[in-house]
């Protein structure tokens, strides 16, 4: 179940998958994907099993199918680092680029990307500069406030830790909505969190597994 | 003993120099090493034990006089588990060669030793090395291990009950088996304080040996003097809460007392807290006494050691960071304050001091709360019983194997077969199924035996069929993450000027705020600000401030305490004060014995009561923390499995309370299968936040395992491609390799460390046995008291809680004075 809020006179859908819908826009907007980052690590010589990037572009295609998108937008580190052709990674993409060839995908960069290279002219991804404008929101990857415009961006991570009963802890991924910046989760099935302080964060909206959830707002 | 060594004139002329006579446990240790067998020695600390196993060495050193032949690299490697008891060790070790006329070499390498020092040991190998058993993996994970390795005469492992229990004393038999490969003939003797189970830790150490070992008992401990200071007024309604600082006046005479004190506390926290209330308490002691604890910096501590062995310093305040190490002649007296939860530590402790001739050790427990006069009194009568813990060594750990695939990988390479033998010589690995080594091997070579990576090659198998590294950074990698095993992320302190304080636990800094003020080495700082793990900070204005909390101070009371503590208030029960500590908590039990009943041994006790907060169960079944926290949880589920009802949880070393806002119908639960034993391991899971539980577990087997990596040292940013949490990591594998074996070595820790289910399955048998005394009582009870305490403080955490609490003891004063 997701959570509806207005930010900046639109109307957003905060999936539980830890993506954003603009529907009057039919654009999905995704944050820190980190695709190829556990192959990455298995380079590096740590095991990291292989079907995260398969879990990724499941829930991807899920979404597409459900919300009639026709427009994904990344908001930076889409990929991890370099895309080697010919990598499992790099096959995985391609093929999930064949199956839905009408379906526009948009690119601000990130800091991983800036790093990763150019991007496999068969994925077929139009890439913007930082910041990239669409009606009040300014999209990006560094959730840094720009005069005017309402910035919609990634890069953080963002848990929040909540307590529960005697020692119980649970950490979370969350949307926040502050003054003049919204800050997404990360996508990616393989990437941590950065805790945030939730004093002064604004409206914060929790993914409870299934769920979207906003926190009352602290004292 | 027929057939004894012969001393070598000159070792005989030594010991007539000094006036002394060897020993005949020292005389054992030489005869047995000089046949060529291995052993455990037996003894405390400052009796000798170290000469018992170097002058083995050195005696077969000597024979063959003038024309012996000179001495050959590596002949000793001494283990011992602490880096900073490397330096000492290795001066002890020294100390005879000269006057001996011997050409050995003695030379220490730990975490703590310089690239030079390791440079030139490389080119000019001591004879005799001191080191820990991580440095010893490193140095098995080097190309030439082989070499530089294969000849050695004598492994000692010092203080092996310390490493016993523990990963590192897996990762130690390990490399004790490779050793065995590499220099056949090779003796391991170890040395081990008074452990319950010292056969065992004999079999866990020569595992790789011919022929079982012996086992020399060492000197008789000396005469060890328990007591225990006694508060002037004990209280009626004790909690954990508020450290004992009444004690501190008592504690400060007793200082007085004696030439030198140690003053143990059993966390970093407590020993911070004692040392400021000591310095208030006599202002003029400044510079007289001390602070040591192992978030302190190097240096400081070597300072305080130094004072200690000079006898500088009236008293320090410490924590386990003094249990062992060499000894401090000028220490009269140890101060235990709080429980010491085991009698082994209880032993130890004393044995710090009393080394002066004509001295005993002694130590007195200080009460922080009244129940502890009862632990003090059941320690005392334990101790004197020598009733010492068991330290059970763990069983094949698949973490600890991976690692150590790639050493050996590292080390030479590796024929499977051969290493699958090998490993199997050891105690930890002696039953190893061959698809658990298998599936290590997997893990290492394809990256798990479900797939096949082609970009994933860590140990690689060439065409002659042995298992190498051949990836440079791999290699780097790992050797630098060898020594991890015991880190935690600590983070530097440091003044913004560049001087380092000491480190406190990242998880404790990264909470505070800039400008809030915490206590660390006896100082009062404030945040500055946090730059790459190092914490930057000033002197702060006296007020109020936070006392870093530090890991590993809750460690339960043992099954051996805790035995003697149910005896005890069985005492109580039956009106015996022949104790002083009984004496002192007699206006408890009568109390307690008024609004409920004192248990005795084969009694369970079970209260009941009804408070504005709701419906509160309290039962003591004095198993320790972890087993209470598991049957918590299980009482909780079992309870509400037919009626629905939620449960607030707090848990003492002595029992735990379940608070319900509904009441619960507990007769019929007691009645029903409430201490069932069944389904036991099935209903834990189910009651437990299990999954979360063994995602913690899971921190340490990826640091073991190398799946996380910390980081290299003077490099503190962390390989920022490499970053990656181990909760994470435990996430993906258990989605996608759910097979997994380190999930489900995982799994099997929090059942076997953190919920002790051998323990819990055979405290629920034991309660079974016993006859119940369930009573509903009015008032909370002297011995359900404390439990509350805890629940409170642990449900908010300001500084009001003490009036809280100190408001609800005035209530129950008043209670009780109301007749």
């Amino acid at each position: 179940m997701s959570a509806t809020t207005t930010v900046a006179g639109e109307v957003l859908e905060l999936l539980p998958e830890r993506a954003l819908l603009w529907s009057a826009r039919s654009l999905l907007l995704v944050a820190d994907a980190h695709f190829g980052k556990a192959a990455r690590f298995r380079t590096l010589g740590v095991p990291v099993p292989a079907g995260t990037t398969a879990a990724n572009l499941q829930v991807l295609e899920g979404l597409v199918e459900r919300h009639g998108v026709a427009r994904i937008l990344f908001l930076g580190d889409l990929m991890h680092g370099r895309l080697l052709p010919g990598s499992a990674t790099f096959h995985a993409l391609v093929e999930w680029r064949r199956r839905r060839p009408g379906l526009s995908l948009e690119l601000v960069p990130g800091n991983h990307d800036r790093h990763a290279g150019d991007l496999p002219p068969a994925l077929g991804i139009e890439v913007h500069a930082d910041p990239f404008d669409i009606g009040p929101f300014a999209l990006r990857h560094h959730p840094e406030p720009l005069p005017g415009r309402y910035v919609l961006a990634g890069h953080v991570h963002p848990v929040v830790t909540l307590h529960g009963r005697a020692r119980d802890r649970l950490r979370t991924p969350c949307f926040l909505f502050g003054e003049a910046v919204g800050v997404l989760p990360a996508f990616g099935a393989f990437t941590g969190g950065f805790v945030v302080e939730r004093a002064g964060a604004g409206r914060v909206f929790v993914v409870a597994g299934e769920r979207v959830l906003e926190l009352p707002q602290p004292r | 003993m027929s057939g004894t060594v012969r001393l070598p004139p000159v070792l005989a002329g030594w010991f007539e120099r000094r006036g002394w006579r060897p020993f005949p446990f020292q005389r054992e240790v030489w005869t047995a090493h000089a046949r060529g067998q291995s052993g455990l020695l037996h003894a405390t600390t400052g009796s000798g034990k170290t000469y018992a196993v170097w002058f083995a060495a050195l005696i077969e050193a000597l024979r063959g006089g003038a024309r012996r032949a000179p001495a050959r690299p590596h002949t000793v490697l001494w283990l011992t588990p602490m880096r900073a008891l490397a330096a000492d060790t290795a001066r002890a070790l020294a100390e005879p060669l000269a006057e001996l006329g011997l050409d050995w070499t003695v030379g220490q390498r730990t975490g703590d030793t310089a690239s030079a020092e390791r440079a030139r040991q490389q080119r000019r190998p001591p004879t005799a090395l001191v080191t820990t058993p991580e440095s010893l993996s490193v140095m098995l994970a080097q190309a030439d291990a082989a070499s530089v390795l294969g000849n050695v005469r004598l492994v000692v492992v010092d203080e092996w009950h310390e490493l016993l229990g523990s990963k590192r004393g897996v990762q130690a038999q390990l490399a004790l088996a490779r050793i065995a490969r590499l220099s056949p003939g090779v003796r391991i003797w170890g040395l081990s304080a008074t452990i319950g189970n010292l056969d065992q830790a004999r079999e866990a150490l020569l595992g790789s040996i011919a022929g079982p070992g012996v086992l020399v008992q060492g000197k008789v401990p000396r005469q060890v003097v328990v007591d225990t200071v006694i508060p002037d007024v004990p209280d009626r309604f004790p909690w954990a809460g508020h450290l004992g600082m009444r004690m501190v006046e008592p504690v400060a005479r007793e200082i007085e007392a004696a030439a030198t004190t140690l003053v143990f506390t059993n966390v970093r926290s407590q020993a911070e807290q004692w040392y400021q209330a000591l310095l208030e308490a006599r202002p003029d002691w400044a510079g007289l006494i001390a602070l040591h604890h192992g978030s302190l910096d190097r240096q400081l501590r070597d300072w305080v050691e130094l004072g200690l062995k000079e006898g500088r310093l009236k008293a320090v305040v410490c924590t386990s960071s003094l249990d062992l190490g060499v000894d401090f002649l000028p220490v009269e007296r140890v101060i235990q304050v709080g429980s010491p939860k085991g009698i082994a530590r209880l032993l130890q402790r004393a044995g710090r001091s009393g080394h002066a001739p004509g001295r005993v050790s002694r130590i007195s427990c200080v009460p922080t709360h009244s129940f502890e006069l009862i632990e003090a009194a059941a320690a005392r009568v334990a101790a004197a019983d020598r009733r010492v813990e068991t330290r059970l060594p763990p069983r094949a750990p698949i973490d600890v194997l991976v690692q150590h695939l790639v050493t050996m990988a590292l080390g030479g390479g590796f024929e499977p077969d051969a290493l699958y033998e090998e490993v199997c010589t050891t105690w930890a690995y002696r039953s190893l199924p061959r698809v658990d080594f298998d599936w290590a091997l997997d893990f290492v070579t394809r990256g798990g035996s479900l797939h096949a990576y082609p970009e994933y090659r860590k140990v690689e198998r060439g065409e002659d069929g042995r298992h190498r590294v051949v990836d440079r950074a791999i290699a780097r990698r790992h050797r630098m993450s060898i020594g991890t095993i015991t880190a935690d992320s600590a983070m530097d302190v440091r003044f913004l000027g560049g001087g380092r304080i000491g480190t406190v636990e990242e998880s404790f800094v990264t909470r505070l705020k800039p400008g809030q003020a915490f206590l660390l080495g006896g100082r009062l700082l404030s945040l500055v600000r946090i730059r790459e793990m190092t914490a930057y900070v000033q002197r702060a204005k006296p007020g109020t401030a936070s006392v870093p909390r530090w890991m590993g101070g809750r460690s339960p009371l043992s099954t051996e305490l805790a035995d003697a503590v149910v005896e005890m208030i069985g005492r109580a029960a039956r009106g015996d004060r022949s104790l002083p500590e009984l004496r002192a908590v007699a206006r408890l039990v009568e109390l307690q014995q008024r609004w409920s009943v004192v248990p005795g041994a084969d009694e369970l006790l079970i209260e009941t009561v009804r408070t504005r907060e709701g419906h509160h169960l309290f039962c003591f079944p004095f198993a320790g923390r972890l087993v209470h926290t598991g049957l918590a949880s299980l009482f909780g589920w079992r309870a509400s499995r037919g009626a629905p009802n939620t449960f607030s949880v707090a848990v003492s070393d002595y029992g735990f309370e379940l608070l319900s806002p509904l009441p619960v119908d507990w007769r019929a639960a007691f009645a029903g299968d409430l201490l069932d034993g069944g389904d036991l391991q099935q209903h834990l899971l189910e009651s437990l936040n299990a999954g979360e539980l063994a995602r913690r577990q899971f921190r340490e087997i990826a640091r073991v395992s190398g799946l996380v990596f910390t980081g290299f040292p003077g490099q503190p940013k962390r390989a920022r491609e490499l970053q990656a949490s181990a909760g994470l990591l435990h996430d993906v594998f258990e989605k996608h390799d759910p097979g997994n074996l380190l999930l489900a070595q995982a799994r099997e820790e929090v059942m076997r460390e953190e919920l002790d289910l051998v323990r819990l399955a055979a405290t629920l048998e034991r309660m079974r046995s016993k006859a119940l005394r369930m009573v509903e009582v009015e008032h909370p009870t002297p011995f359900a008291f404390p439990l509350m305490a805890a629940r409170i403080r642990e449900k908010v955490s300001t500084e009001k809680v003490g009036d809280r609490i100190a408001r609800m003891v005035a209530d129950l004063e008043r209670a009780a004075e109301a007749r």
